[in-house]
């Protein structure tokens, strides 16, 4: 892309585009909204180690190009409290490339308090192209367990136009 | 670096890269700034000695000795939880490169915190900062807090989140 271009799209990405969106997957058919991915440990991974990817959204689902620009993390599942890091991936299964790595400290929901989750918003989104398949891992403080979350990812589409 | 160039990182931070890409440290034993282990840790217990006075900043805690960060990165947020003894811990987080006792602070940001229990979700936010520093050289990372309280060992536990590829295609 040319110069003017550039600065034009990091104006329009900033102050002057009524086109940008903001997407949340997975989703239902249609309109319908879903409530997350299980974003948990296969139960047989050692502390600290990777678990395998569980899948977010099959191939040819998130907009074509979009950008990775946040994800919720909610009702930490097992541990007391959840203690880990994710990683956020794209590409096939057996072939994911990690995207993002964030740590996530969360205990499980109790009904006292108002305690409403954090979203993580990326300071630097990352550009998706080719609509790929959309994956997460875990690896964790404790023992082997399923222990885990449910998880969200935010993406935009229209950044900078 | 001259001003297209400028301009054009500018864009492919905010806008156009398929390459940024988040990391947390410290991680586990093993792999190169160039090649990190896959291995995770809890983080580090940031905490005072227990034998500074008030408001007074404790030694540097090493977060990542040198040659284990990559370089280029880009100290973009970082996590910290679990406070402990206080209540709440109440005081200031530095973050500092360099070699033992050669630290320079690169930021310091207030820090207050409850000890944890299991009462609501209690899921920890990020602190992402709203300019990050990029971080030449693969340094040697420390942490450091000064408190309100009196000595004791009160601290957090800590990671920080870098970047790689900022501004790049």
């Amino acid at each position: 892309m040319a110069e003017f271009p550039q600065l034009k799209a990091l104006y329009q990405a900033f102050i002057g585009s009524t086109l940008q969106r903001y997407t949340l997957y997975p989703t239902g058919a249609g309109a319908l909204g879903t409530v997350g991915v299980q974003a948990v440990s296969d139960g047989a991974a050692a502390t600290q180690v990777w678990s395998a990817y569980v899948q977010i959204v099959a191939a040819a689902v998130i907009t074509d190009p979009c950008w990775l620009v946040g994800m919720i993390f909610s009702t930490p599942i097992t541990d007391a409290p959840l203690n880990c890091d994710y990683a956020i991936a794209s590409g096939g299964a057996g072939a994911e490339v990690d995207l993002v790595e964030v740590p996530l400290v969360g205990y499980a929901p109790t009904a006292v308090g108002q305690g409403i989750v954090p979203i993580c918003w990326l300071p630097f989104p990352i550009k998706i192209l080719g609509s790929p398949r959309m994956a997460v891992r875990i690896r964790k403080l404790s023992a082997a367990s399923a222990t885990g979350s449910t998880l969200k990812i935010i993406c935009m589409t229209g950044l900078g136009t | 670096m001259g001003e297209f160039q400028n301009l054009k990182s500018l864009f492919m931070a905010k806008v156009g890269s398929t390459t940024t890409r988040y990391w947390v440290y410290p991680r586990g034993a093993g792999g190169t700034a160039a090649a990190p282990t896959a291995l995770g840790t809890v983080g580090i217990q940031c905490i005072s000695d227990g034998a500074v006075a008030t408001q007074v900043w404790a030694p540097y805690i090493q977060i990542e000795a040198a040659a284990r960060i990559p370089s280029p990165c880009w100290l973009v947020g970082y996590y910290t939880h679990n406070a402990l003894l206080d209540a709440p811990f109440n005081g200031d987080l530095s973050i500092a490169i360099g070699a033992a006792a050669a630290e320079v602070d690169i930021l310091v940001v207030p820090l207050n915190g409850w000890v944890a229990s299991a009462v609501g979700e209690g899921v920890t936010p990020w602190n992402w900062l709203p300019f990050p520093i990029r971080i030449d050289g693969s340094p040697r990372v420390a942490a450091r807090v000064r408190k309100f309280t009196a000595a004791n060992a009160a601290g957090v536990t800590l990671k920080i989140i870098v970047c790689t590829g900022l501004g790049t295609g």
